[in-house]
């Protein structure tokens, strides 16, 4: 390495960009602010939403496995809009013979390569609604006309603001056998004990939201886009074989009537509980799985102001329950799960349902609702309000492996979670996923860490996103992208969006203000409707940081962040003190490399001419141009006089200048965050804000300045931005051994079970 | 001109519509090492997109971790991850062996790939259909490394096979 002296005090370095698209501010592309929702993303003083409320009749029929319901749903009209129609929501019609959702699958022959393939595709399943009738209060018809997955009742006048109608949907469908068919609800069947475990949702016909930004909310289902509901309280019945235990969204009503007496007093001692209490036991639950009891309960739930109802219902239930208080209000966790969960469920669903609700508490608003549920469900992890469904299944001995635990732990978490997004903050997830979905798994990740340090969480920390954001762009969508319409739905909906406030809160604002404006948004939209543009303008109004590049840059686009180290020169100040000078500019020519064929001719030219003859040198081969003489000390001298003792010291201290190069190759900018080693290994962290792109969005510069010389530069040196290639990070270049070189270097060979059991063979 | 497909019988899954918490991300890096004549891969999948495929096949839940220490799942995963991608140098493919694979905490599934000796590769090809006829939206990415510098390229089902425009 070389140093350049340096003659001037300052420099100015510019890059030929004058481009600033990454910063324009985000007006073109989010709404105008208005008296619904105004440009604090607050709501505004006219915001308005709708209200559904349910009494539903519902009847499972075990032998048949076949839901049927009678609900009478009264809706308040808060809008100013007089609304001739009303839209409901027939989800399960996605199973219906003539769905779309099957029509719309791309195929090609490679997918009937198997007869599973082709048996697949010749299945049959009718699952669609079968709605009876739709009738007034009063008992007379309603006109109505279903569009697929959606249900318009014609209203015979119009209904005016402020104004409600009730009026009653018979229905009936045959649920779905989730292990074949799929789907976030449905059954699965135990051959061994041959019973069922219902998890049911979606299952009644559900009034759409009508609101200031969409109207109504009626895009078909498609099976990916979730759901979009208004809030309402329920009231809802539920008849089961009579050994079957109902894990709901709500709060049983009628305890005496459908629990035992020693169930009902563990489940008192359960609501003093700081620890899971069985209310019913394995043994207990195993016994009932062989009765199998034919008469009937009809057990009673009410849930208020919630936007969805869900339950779950089995004679092969476990049932556990703990208390957990959030400000100052009690909150019963509950989770039911067949003998086949354990021994994981028992030893930590509860558990982890209970740091759920306290830790989302912290971070966004205090859980409202009465009880917390979780209910096993193979495979798939599923939410609701109050209540969610996780997979989780240890193997058939009873074992499982630390990835099954950690999916566990996990899935519990996300599903837990989403009480909070959507079912709290009741966002569009019809339209768009990320609301909730990155939003709750960012906040996941939160309460993953708190759970175990070293949580090997596997979406949040930035550096895990890099492998799905590098590469062609055409085949990444951007995260404000339509539900359906999502290349890559995870890493888009659940792992970009909770990566980008991570980056938010650990690196571009700070966790205090980001906490602050997190919360803010979560206060202001709880038990509301809030859109992606009160989400933006809450964080900023909130905060004081302008946020807009970041929004435009990370959920508007779809550029990866790769910003590189191009050059960096190194610089120190002429002191003008000619010793000083000179003496360094003699140890350069001393220390600098020679050409082989000088070391060489030292001794193969035994005599040069000007060595045999003493005429030829002249002034030019006998100076010194190191020595200092006495004009260099007289202007020395001089020097000294005109300049003042402040600049003299800081002429004299020895400084190093660094000037660094920065390139942006992948387009999204982000801070530099930059670690400097020095020669005698210490080192200094220096954070420049995102800002120092405004002007020069591709290329720019920065002087460092240091009392000691560099030895190495590092971008990023924590891995916060989502750098999509750390080889160009450092200076000098270092390049990071490619994941098989690691392996080479130290190759697994045995799993630490493996491992274990070694160890206990020379214990025995 | 009607194509006779070549039915293989293996019993697959039936998927719903509602695995809302899926990957569906396969990554592999590939780099050439002139000094072993060699190219040497790691192949990244999500162990519970492979798990559920397996899990489904044969009718019962098997963990990542059953299946690495059961001889006969362990070849069958193998089979399955290394007939999903295939690199072709001047049209002639290439052989890769797997040398081991790791399972990450996180739920990550490593494969450790090198191929058979190549002197000097010519024109390279990549095909990445990994998966994509289990989860229609699968994506793959192969990121090339030559001289420290990534090569990135994306893979879709209905888009699976590219060119490599760098030469190794």
């Amino acid at each position: 390495m070389m140093k350049t002296i340096l003659c001037l005090f300052s420099i100015v370095i510019a890059s030929a960009s004058f481009a600033q698209k990454k910063f324009a501010q985000l007006d073109m592309e989010l709404p105008t602010p208005n008296e619904y929702r105004n440009a604090a993303g607050a709501p505004g003083h006219a915001y308005f939403q709708q209200q559904a409320d349910y009494k539903m009749n519902l009847v499972l029929d075990d032998n048949k496995q076949k839901l049927s319901g009678t609900e009478t749903i009264t809706y308040t009209n808060n809008s100013p809009d007089a609304l001739p129609y009303l839209w409901l929501q027939l989800d399960q019609n996605i199973y219906d013979e003539h769905s779309d959702t099957k029509l719309i699958e791309v195929e090609k022959m490679e997918d009937f390569k198997s007869i599973g393939d082709i048996q697949k595709r010749f299945f049959h399943y009718d699952g669609g609604f079968n709605v009876e009738s739709i009738s007034s209060i009063s008992g007379q018809p309603m006109s109505y006309f279903i569009n697929k997955t959606m249900l318009r009742i014609d209203l015979a006048t119009p209904l005016a603001p402020k104004s409600s109608i009730s009026f009653t949907v018979k229905w009936w469908y045959n649920i779905n056998d989730r292990m074949a068919v799929g789907g976030r609800s449905g059954y699965e069947y135990f051959e061994k004990d041959k019973n069922y475990l219902y998890t049911l949702a979606q299952f009644f016909p559900r009034m759409c939201v009508y609101s200031d930004v969409t109207g109504w909310q009626n895009k078909q289902f498609l099976g990916r886009g979730e759901f979009t509901l208004p809030f309402g309280d329920y009231d809802v019945s539920i008849t089961v074989p009579s050994d079957h235990i109902i894990a709901a969204t709500g709060e049983l009503q009628n305890g005496a009537a459908v629990l035992t007496a020693t169930q009902r007093k563990r489940m008192e001692q359960a609501k003093k509980a700081n620890t899971p209490v069985l209310i019913v036991t394995q043994a207990e639950a195993e016994a009932t799985e062989k009765e199998k009891k034919s008469n009937t309960k009809t057990w009673r739930f009410k849930a208020m102001n919630v936007r969805d109802f869900a339950f779950a219902s089995s004679r092969k239930f476990i049932w556990d329950a703990q208390n957990v208080t959030v400000g100052g209000k009690n909150i019963l966790c509950m989770s039911f799960y067949p003998k086949e969960g354990n021994p994981l469920w028992e030893r930590y669903s509860t558990k982890l349902v209970a740091h759920t609700i306290k830790t989302y508490s912290k971070y966004t608003v205090d859980y409202p609702y009465p009880v917390a549920i979780s209910v096993h469900s193979k495979w798939i992890g599923m939410e609701y309000p109050m209540i969610c469904f996780n997979g989780g299944r240890p193997e058939e001995d009873g074992t499982y492996s630390e990835g099954e635990k950690y999916g566990m732990w996990g899935v519990i978490i996300h599903e837990v979670g989403h009480n909070f997004f959507p079912m709290i903050i009741n966002s569009d997830e019809r339209q768009w996923t990320w609301m909730d979905e990155g939003l709750n798994t960012f906040v996941q990740y939160l309460t993953e860490q708190e759970w175990e340090r070293g949580y090997p969480s596997r979406r949040g920390p930035a550096h895990l996103i890099a492998d799905y954001m590098r590469g062609d762009q055409k085949f990444i969508s951007p995260i404000m992208t339509n539900s359906e319409s999502i290349f890559q739905f995870g890493n888009n909906a659940y792992g970009k969006p909770a990566t980008g406030l991570n980056i938010l809160r650990e690196t571009i604002m700070g966790r205090e203000l980001f906490d602050y404006a997190f919360k803010t948004y979560c206060e202001r939209w709880k038990f509301k409707h809030p859109s992606p543009a009160d989400f933006f303008r809450s964080m900023e109004d909130a905060s004081a940081v302008d946020l807009d590049w970041f929004w435009r840059g990370w959920f508007y686009g779809t550029e990866p962040v790769d910003i590189a180290i191009k050059e960096v020169k190194w610089f120190q100040l002429n002191s003008q003190n000619p010793t000083l000078e000179k003496g360094f500019l003699k140890e350069q020519n001393d220390n600098k490399d020679i050409h082989i064929g000088v070391t060489r001719n030292e001794t193969a030219i035994k005599e040069t001419i000007n060595e045999q003859d003493s005429l030829i040198d002249d002034y030019y081969a006998k100076r010194n141009i190191y020595l200092v003489d006495a004009l260099d000390k007289k202007e020395y001298e001089e020097f000294k006089q005109k300049t003042s003792e402040k600049d003299l010291a800081l002429l004299n201290a020895g400084k190093h200048f660094y000037e660094v190069h920065f390139e942006n190759v992948g387009g999204l900018v982000m801070p530099l965050i930059l670690r400097f080693t020095f020669t005698d290994d210490s080192t200094e962290v220096i954070r420049i804000p995102v800002e120092i792109w405004r002007k020069y969005e591709d290329k720019v510069s920065k002087v460092f300045i240091f009392d000691k010389e560099v030895k190495e530069i590092r971008l990023d040196p924590f891995l916060e931005t989502a750098d999509v290639d750390l080889n160009n990070n450092s200076w000098p270049t270092e390049i990071q051994p490619s994941r098989y070189q690691l392996f080479k270097q130290n190759p697994p060979k045995e799993n630490p079970m493996q491992r274990q059991k070694r160890v206990d063979a020379i214990k025995n | 001109m009607k194509s006779k497909a070549l039915l293989l019988f293996v019993l697959l899954s039936i998927f719903g519509t509602s695995q809302a918490h899926e990957y569906h991300l396969a990554f592999i890096e590939l780099e050439y090492y002139p000094s072993e004549q060699q190219f040497q891969a790691t192949l990244k999948v999500t162990a519970h997109d492979l798990a559920y495929i397996l899990s489904k096949k044969h009718g019962k839940t098997l963990s990542m971790d059953h299946i690495l220490k059961t001889d006969s799942l362990r070849t069958e995963l193998e089979f399955m991850v290394c007939s999903g991608f295939t690199l072709y140098q001047n049209n002639q493919a290439v052989y890769f062996k797997v040398d081991g694979h790791e399972l990450d905490i996180n739920g990550d599934l490593n494969f450790y790939l090198s191929s058979e000796l190549i002197a000097e590769p010519g024109t390279l090809t990549f095909a990445f259909p990994l998966l994509t006829a289990y989860f229609p939206d699968q994506q793959n990415k192969l990121d090339y490394l030559k001289k420290g510098r990534h090569h990135t390229l994306s893979y879709l089902a209905t888009d699976y096979i590219k060119e490599i425009p760098v030469t190794p």
